[in-house]
């Protein structure tokens, strides 16, 4: 019995010598990325320093331009959106940027439905190359699961399914937006489907997950806490209009009791009916990034210095 | 608890300490060390059942008792039918209730007649199909005189119980399997080496390939509106070796799992993607089961002493018996009439001397024709089915469905790197690097798998797709 585990000892030190020069590779990769979803993400927890940050799911990375936010606000802005993410990662990025600042203003996505369903933390795993390095996100990472502050010891885990876009910048880069973008995933292709003439209805009201309603609390309560000025927007999708999900009235709710301004576009026929200014039902292209920002920015503006919530709640045209 | 899981990380280590240190004196005590962790490995999926397994147990065993001193050949008919009867009355229960209920009351509307059974929210006891078929499998050989019972009811039942393929097999026959807990094992260094390595193996195909092809899969399969022809060919290839990855993997975590305990069980699987016939694909994939049927349903049917007829007949029967005991689900039931008909079709073949496939045509063919089947497997319902295997053939517009593209080039790697591993040991079974001669070339293949775990694994704690059996 004892050569076996001697044995498996031999094995595990040579896992964990791989384990250690293998991470030493991945972070230096990590930490040069010349662009792409690492060098956002790093970008969010570590230089960030913009007056002005945008976070959402894929919709806050490809529905709003940083560059039309500096010009219209005179104030930098930095996109730390990230597609396929929703309030766990949000509050985890929002840690990250915490603990060095806080940002003059921010402007959070949130989808129409964000609220009814148990937070995704297995998807806030993108984050886990940034685990040992940013203790401040680690309470959020080890909601995954009971035992992921021991899987965390290992560098190859914190990479695990991560290699394709970790290596794909240094190959071919812009596929998620320039560096000059400044966080935004500008899409050019044109979604070619024409409206038949009806929306889809509003779908059936479903409860909200305390979970979820939880975490997007403590999202703004930190936010506010810390003096930023907080803007809730939910964003348009093509071809069907939602005004009135569960998730959309909370949002309505804590815009009245937190003084935040609340911009729901998702039942905005000037953005829901115009195919051409969409990539895919859930996606404005570029053109309809361009205009949907400006649009929502005009609202703001005068909103930015100001504590008083906006007249308009509903974009309803 | 899951073989992929922290739990059992820590739950295995401590029960093989256990027995290898409190239990070296007495085979007794190491059943009964085995006996108390797989009741406790057991009531970690759900704790409610362990009375059901218990007393399954129990009733065969005082069965076997009674079948072996009873000479009255009615009497011993009896108590047979009373093992077989108790058993599929558990399982039809527990596993069918809901099925026939609902297809019952379906037929019904289709004639135009409402019926209302109402339907018990049945929950499914893990390892039912798979603990009730090894149990059974005493008391049938014990009717065959193949087999004496044993004196002691503990070696017995943690036979059954035995945790490492308790909840997904493979099912081991009694015959072959009980005697082993009747002998009080010894250490061996090079068994439990060899025990580790076919884990490694095995966690390797389930975590590393199996559930990485799943995340594909389930996208497509479950919104099969959404996708075209090209998606679920892809979906249907990825899913042929997701399965195999899973269940191939898991059997041989068991099998690894067992030996780790001194205990050989027999081999589930044997590269069933390079048959050259469904034969021989049946030879190969999930033999523990195919077995189980050929002996217990398809040989007692009359296997092929009758005509022709009949032998195609208990042939079918047995393959679409076999689709039902996979599931609760007329896809299931879709599946296995499916590869009753290739057996069939084969004979036929063979009756009229068909010339024989070369085995370069042979094996996509069979591989073609088992994946055909696969999506009837798959599908959540024979409408979705039907779908897709007419998309497969009618809807070829467009491009293939791509999701991720990570995932999707990492799932192509796992089957690149699962399809030459199974090459190589198909054909140069020489080389294996595991157990190779050069201790390098061994550690640098257990790191080298490890790693790619690691890596490459999914580690959400997905289950085994045959723990829903």
């Amino acid at each position: 019995m004892r050569k076996l585990f001697t044995k498996i000892g031999i094995v595990l030190a040579l896992l964990a010598v791989v384990d250690v020069l293998a991470g030493v590779a991945l972070d230096w990769l990590r930490d040069h990325s010349p662009d792409g979803r690492y060098y956002k993400t790093k970008y969010s927890l570590e230089a960030c320093n913009e007056d002005v940050v945008v976070i959402g799911s894929s919709r806050g990375e490809i529905n709003y331009v940083s560059q039309i936010i500096e010009d219209s606000l005179g104030m930098t802005c930095w996109n730390a959106s990230r597609g396929g993410q929703g309030t766990p990662y949000f509050r985890a990025i929002q840690e990250g940027v915490l603990a060095r600042y806080a940002p003059k203003v921010v402007i959070l996505n949130i989808d129409d439905n964000d609220l009814e369903t148990r937070p995704n933390y297995e998807h806030a795993g993108v984050l886990r190359p940034f685990y040992q390095s940013h203790p401040e996100i680690r309470p959020i990472l080890d909601e995954t699961s009971t035992f992921e502050w021991l899987l965390m010891k290992s560098r190859l885990y914190a990479y695990n399914s991560s290699y394709y876009y970790l290596i794909r910048p240094y190959f071919i880069q812009g596929l998620d937006g320039k560096t000059s973008d400044k966080g935004w995933k500008p899409r050019l292709e044109k979604m070619s489907t024409e409206i038949n003439g009806t929306l889809e209805p509003e779908p059936p009201k479903v409860p909200l997950h305390p979970e979820a309603v939880a975490l997007f609390d403590t999202i703004v309560s930190k936010f506010q806490q810390r003096g930023t000025r907080m803007f809730l927007v939910v964003s348009p999708n093509f071809g069907r209009t939602v005004g009135s999900s569960s998730t959309i009235e909370y949002l309505r709710k804590t815009s009245r009791e937190r003084n935040i301004p609340l911009f729901v576009y998702s039942n905005d026929t000037a953005f829901i009916t115009k195919p051409e200014y969409y990539v895919d039902p859930d996606h404005l292209n570029v053109e309809g990034a361009q205009i949907f920002t400006q649009h929502l920015i005009r609202q703001i503006k005068p909103l930015v210095h100001s504590n008083q919530l906006s007249q308009h709640v509903d974009t309803v045209h | 608890m899951l073989f992929n899981s922290i739990d059992f990380a820590i739950f295995l280590p401590i029960v093989f300490a256990l027995f290898w240190t409190v239990g070296r004196h007495s085979a007794k005590m190491q059943n009964w060390i085995l006996l108390v962790a797989s009741y406790i490995f057991y009531g970690f999926w759900d704790w409610r059942f362990l009375g059901l397994l218990a007393f399954s147990s129990a009733f065969d065993y005082f069965v076997g008792a009674e079948l072996y001193r009873q000479t009255d050949k009615r009497k011993r008919k009896m108590f047979f039918w009373a093992s077989v009867a108790v058993n599929l009355t558990l399982l039809g229960f527990f596993k069918y209730y809901n099925f026939f209920a609902d297809s019952f009351v379906n037929a019904f509307s289709f004639f135009g007649q409402e019926l209302n059974l109402g339907s018990l929210k049945v929950l499914l006891p893990v390892g039912i199909s798979f603990y009730t078929f090894q149990s059974m499998s005493y008391a049938f050989d014990i009717y065959r005189r193949e087999l004496e019972p044993v004196k002691d009811i503990v070696p017995f039942m943690t036979f059954v119980a035995f945790f490492p393929h308790m909840v997904a097999g493979p099912i081991q026959r009694a015959s072959f399997f009980l005697p082993q807990f009747l002998t009080h094992k010894q250490f061996s260094y090079d068994l439990a080496a060899k025990g580790l390595k076919i884990m490694l193996f095995g966690f390797f195909m389930k975590v590393a390939i199996a559930d990485r092809l799943a995340l594909y899969v389930d996208a497509v399969y479950g919104n099969v509106d959404m996708h075209n022809g090209w998606s679920y060919m892809m979906a249907t290839l990825f899913f042929a070796f997701q399965i195999y990855g899973d269940f191939a993997g898991y059997s041989l975590i068991a099998i690894g799992c067992a030996w780790l305990f001194g205990f050989h069980m027999s081999p589930n699987f044997n590269r069933p993607y390079f048959s050259t016939s469904f034969r021989q694909f049946w030879g190969r994939w999930h033999i523990s089961l195919s077995t189980w049927f050929k002996d217990y349903l398809y040989i007692p049917l009359g296997g092929n002493r009758g005509t022709k007829a009949r032998t195609y007949g208990n042939l079918f029967t047995t393959f679409v018996v076999s689709g039902l005991w996979h599931g609760a689900n007329w896809t299931f039931v879709v599946w296995g009439a499916i590869h009753g008909a290739f057996q069939i079709l084969e004979r036929v073949a063979e009756e009229l001397k068909f010339p024989k496939i070369p085995r370069l045509l042979a094996i996509p063919l069979v591989f073609a024709g088992v994946c055909l089947a696969w999506v009837f497997f798959r599908a959540n319902t024979v409408q979705d089915a039907f779908q897709i295997v007419g998309g497969i053939f009618t809807n070829l517009q467009g491009k293939p469905h791509i999701g991720d593209i990570g995932i999707f080039a990492f799932s192509l790697m796992g089957i690149l790197m699962l399809f030459l591993i199974e090459f190589v040991q198909e054909y140069y079974p020489d080389v294996n690097l595991l157990n190779h001669r050069q201790a390098p070339v061994r550690y640098a293949t257990m790191v080298a798998m490890l790693a790619w775990i690691i890596t490459l694994g999914v580690f959400d704690g997905s289950q085994f797709i045959y723990f829903q059996f």
